[in-house]
Order: C-alpha cells, then sequence, then structure tokens
C-alpha cells in the first residue's frame, strides 16, 4: 500500500504518477497451489534421510579419486622417503640395521666397513639394575645362579 | 484459513512434528508477496520461481536461528533481495556480456512473454526499470509496487534511509526521463 506521505516523491514524475501500480505479470494457473509442494520437495531431496542415503553421498565419484589420490601419495612418500631405500644404507659407515644382518640383507663390504668403525653397532644399554641388585634379585627369586654361571 | 502471526509459525517450526507444517503455512503466506518482487527483478516467470524456491530453502536453512527481533516478511524479503542480486550477476558472468546485453535479453523476454497482462505504458515502465542500476532497481520496486517504508527498506537492503531516499529519488527521475522522451524501446 502505498503511503500518502511519500507520494511527494513522485510529484515531479507526472507520467510515472499516472500509470497503474498493480501487478502486470501474469502466473500459471495453479501455480500458488503447487509452489509450496515443489519448495518442500527440493528440501526433502537435500536431506540425506538414512545411512544408505549418507554412505551414497561419501561414495560419490569426486570424493573416491580424492581418497585415491591421497593413499596414492602417501604410498609413494612412504616407498620413497629416504631412510627407507636401501641407497641410504649402502654408503661405507652407513647404519647397519640388526634386522638386516638376520635377514642377510647387508652386503659384506658395508658390514666390514661397519665393524671396522669406531663407533659402537649397537647402542649401550642401561640395566636397570646394579650387579649387587641384580643377584640379590636373583636369590630372592630362588634362581639356581650357580647353573646360570655354569651354563655362561 | 486466516493467516498466522510471525510468533505462532516459529513457534510451530521448533517443534519437530509440526516444522514442515509450519514451514508449509510460512510458504503459503508469503509467497504472493515475494514473487512479486522477483518477479519484477528476473522478469521470466520460469527464472523467478527458481529464484523463489532458493529464497524459501534459504530460509529454512536458516529459520532455526531467526531471532524474532525483525519481522519474518523483511527477513524472507532480504534473502529474496540477495538471491535476485546474486541471479543477475550470475546471468552477466555467465553470458560474458555487458549489462547493455543483459537488459536486451531481459527486454526480449517480456516482449515475448505470455505471462505479461500489462498495457504498453506498463511495458515501458517494466523496460526503464531494468534499465537501472540492479540495486536501485530493487529500491524503485520496493518503494513503487511494493510501497514499503524507508525504514523497512532500511533494514531488507543494510543501507541508510537517507542513501535509500535520495537512490529513489535519482531512480524516478531518471525513469521519468526515460518515458518521457520514449528512450525505453
Amino acid at each position: 500500500m502505498i503511503d500518502p506521505n511519500d507520494t511527494d516523491d513522485l510529484k515531479d514524475a507526472p507520467l510515472l504518477r499516472s500509470i497503474p501500480q498493480h501487478h502486470p505479470f501474469v502466473v500459471p494457473d495453479g501455480f500458488f497451489d503447487r509452489f509450496p509442494q515443489t519448495v518442500q520437495a527440493r528440501i526433502g531431496a537435500q536431506q540425506p534421510t538414512s545411512w544408505s542415503d549418507r554412505l551414497a553421498t561419501l561414495l560419490r565419484p569426486r570424493v573416491v579419486v580424492g581418497c585415491l589420490a591421497v593413499l596414492a601419495v602417501v604410498a609413494t612418500t612412504w616407498t620413497l622417503w629416504p631412510s627407507r631405500t636401501s641407497a641410504g644404507t649402502t654408503e661405507l659407515g652407513g647404519t647397519v640395521e640388526p634386522e638386516e644382518v638376520l635377514n642377510n640383507e647387508v652386503d659384506d663390504e658395508l658390514l666390514f666397513a661397519a665393524l671396522m668403525s669406531d663407533e659402537p653397532l649397537l647402542d649401550p644399554v642401561d640395566l636397570p639394575l646394579s650387579d649387587d641388585e641384580l643377584e640379590a634379585y636373583l636369590e630372592n627369586e630362588e634362581l639356581p645362579l650357580d647353573l646360570l654361571i655354569e651354563e655362561l | 484459513m486466516s493467516d498466522l502471526s510471525d510468533s505462532e509459525l516459529l513457534t510451530l517450526f521448533r517443534k519437530e512434528d509440526t516444522k514442515h507444517y509450519a514451514f508449509n503455512l510460512l510458504v503459503r503466506q508469503y509467497q504472493r508477496r515475494l514473487y512479486g518482487f522477483v518477479r519484477r527483478m528476473v522478469t521470466d516467470h520460469d527464472e523467478a520461481q527458481d529464484v523463489l524456491q532458493n529464497t524459501f530453502i534459504k530460509a529454512w536453512t536458516g529459520l532455526g536461528s531467526f531471532r524474532a527481533d525483525s519481522q519474518l516478511y523483511s527477513w524472507l524479503y532480504r534473502i529474496a533481495h540477495n538471491e535476485c542480486l546474486n541471479h543477475l550477476r550470475k546471468m552477466k558472468r555467465g553470458l560474458f556480456v555487458n549489462n547493455d546485453t543483459v537488459i536486451e535479453q531481459l527486454s526480449t523476454t517480456l516482449d515475448s512473454s505470455e505471462h505479461f497482462s500489462g498495457d504498453e505504458i506498463q511495458k515501458k515502465l517494466q523496460k526503464a526499470v531494468m534499465r537501472l542500476p540492479e540495486k536501485q532497481q530493487a529500491v524503485f520496486n520496493m518503494k513503487y509496487f511494493d510501497g514499503m517504508k524507508y525504514e523497512a527498506m532500511s533494514g531488507v537492503t543494510g543501507t541508510s534511509v537517507g542513501a535509500l531516499k535520495s537512490s529513489y529519488h535519482i531512480a524516478v527521475k531518471k525513469i521519468e526521463g526515460w518515458l518521457t522522451t520514449d528512450q525505453t524501446k
């Protein structure tokens, strides 16, 4: 509804003021009867209602391709990472892992270089008990200390 | 059926078992007025329908957090206003064309539309309104056709009352000039 106080806005526009202000656009028959259902249907279509719908959303092709791409990058990085390649350990003086020795995966030249090195082959192990404490522990457990010594 | 008040609609909407029912009532209550605004902005009926659907879908999403300190109609009008502006901008981007080409296209749509009942002068007016910049077009439509108060328009557009008055005054002047000199095609 036009506010009478606002009609002054048109005082300098006589032609515009003379034009009927009713809605000149026609709407197809029954449009406003159907429209609320159309909106509700679109709202319903946008809301995943069951787990299968949600799973279908998750398994959209773009998502699957994206996940595969990420997996491929992770796998490639894992394989080509320097510490995991043989190139990193075949240098003379390189690190020799005990598992590699057991599996006979170390070549002789590398093993020889490692043995001749001043660096210790294995990290020193800190025993939690002193000699006296160990002896007291074995006696307390009534272990045959003599037999153990003989076996050594 | 008499229309429910905004607060009654919101109360129904917030209950899970009456949520869809309340929203259906809301659409029925406001669809005609919003359609009028949207249709004048985008001209074509099918496009107006799309824009109006998007408006109500956004309303569905946001209605849960709607605060009753503003009128529901103003809030819906604001969403419709933004959707119209987005639609017109997308139209220009999609066609990779300038404003004149879009106006030309909208004019052609109006000329060929079966769904226009106005006389020749009303058609000229519609074409003149199309030539206004988008925001000014919205301001003119809200004021001239819907008779909205400047304060309410300010709530919809986020523009000050003074700036809206000025914008409307300029729009009226331009349109009167175009109608008088018959520059609209």
